[in-house]
């Protein structure tokens, strides 16, 4: 299996706003191995509590940007899954996540997921595995790396 | 969806994002700080960003977005690959494999490739200068 990674980066608002989305098919579904989630604000003057939750998708949403899905190992061929960020339209969720947390936005989150335990979508047209803040009180962008096999 | 289909569509969410872009207090709007970085740096509106619809494991760009995202692919193909000190934006540029082929159903031109071919192009697209966004559209 190769592994890719993107730079995920949300639109600023109080959410909900998406920082990745990672869209399979129904030829490949990427598996979640590694993601990170930090928060910036313009001027940095807020403390505050910001929900946060990464979960299954069922429709990917309008992605402002499509970033260039970067292979760990260069010699890797490129991706088949595609990468969202920075949305216009929100992804559809699933009912329940993979993750639902809170972070202070001066913290970071982050884990790396072993082998049989990694987050992944469907085996279905645009479903994959998305990551948003649900929640702030001051608008806030949140950001970080997610890395991904397939 | 048929190509007509995705051109309406595509219509639709231009006027949707240019709707966004008019709110000041948006994250699209040009006056936004974070926008203004963006658009000093080369990035382009929402509105004007090409729309690659995807359609299970393809990618769809329809009319005008075709036609410039085929341009800007064959002209990143046609940059000679051995120039001596090429910036990496040159280097992001040769990430294109082969030429984009434009069709045409209807009279609506489009282009049409795997996503895995198309992560490839992203590279040289940005190169190009061209940010692209991403939506469901084929299914």
């Amino acid at each position: 299996m190769k592994m890719y990674s993107v730079q995920g980066l949300s639109a600023s608002g109080t959410g909900p706003q998406t920082a990745w989305n990672i869209i399979g098919s129904t030829a490949i579904r990427a598996l979640i191995k590694r993601w990170r989630l930090g928060f910036r604000t313009n001027p940095n003057s807020t403390d505050q509590q910001v929900r946060v939750a990464i979960g299954n998708t069922t429709a990917a949403g309008t992605a402002g940007s499509a970033p260039t899905p970067k292979a760990n190992d260069p010699q890797d061929v490129a991706a088949v899954a595609t990468a969202g960020i920075t949305h216009s339209a929100e992804p559809t969720y699933g009912a329940t996540f993979f993750l639902d947390n809170d972070c202070n936005q001066r913290a970071n989150l982050a884990d790396v997921l072993d082998d049989g335990f990694e987050f992944c979508g469907a085996a279905t047209a645009s479903n994959g595995v998305a990551a948003k803040m649900i929640l702030v009180t001051a608008a806030i962008v949140m950001s970080g790396p997610v890395h991904w096999r397939e | 969806m048929s190509i007509a289909e995705l051109l309406n569509k595509r219509a639709a969410l231009v006027q949707r994002a240019k709707a966004h872009e008019m709110v000041p207090q948006s994250p699209w709007s040009p006056d936004n700080a974070i926008m203004k970085q963006s658009l000093a740096e080369g990035h382009t509106l929402l509105s004007e960003r090409p729309i690659a619809f995807i359609d299970d494991d393809e990618i769809v760009l329809v009319g005008p977005d075709a036609e410039l995202v085929a341009a800007k692919l064959n002209e990143a193909w046609d940059l000679p690959a051995d120039v001596p000190d090429q910036s990496p934006q040159a280097r992001h540029a040769k990430t294109v494999t082969k030429k984009v082929e434009l069709r045409d159903e209807g009279g609506i031109p489009y282009v049409r490739m795997s996503t895995q071919r198309w992560n490839g192009c992203l590279l040289a697209l940005s190169a190009m200068g061209v940010m692209c966004i991403v939506t469901d559209g084929g299914r």
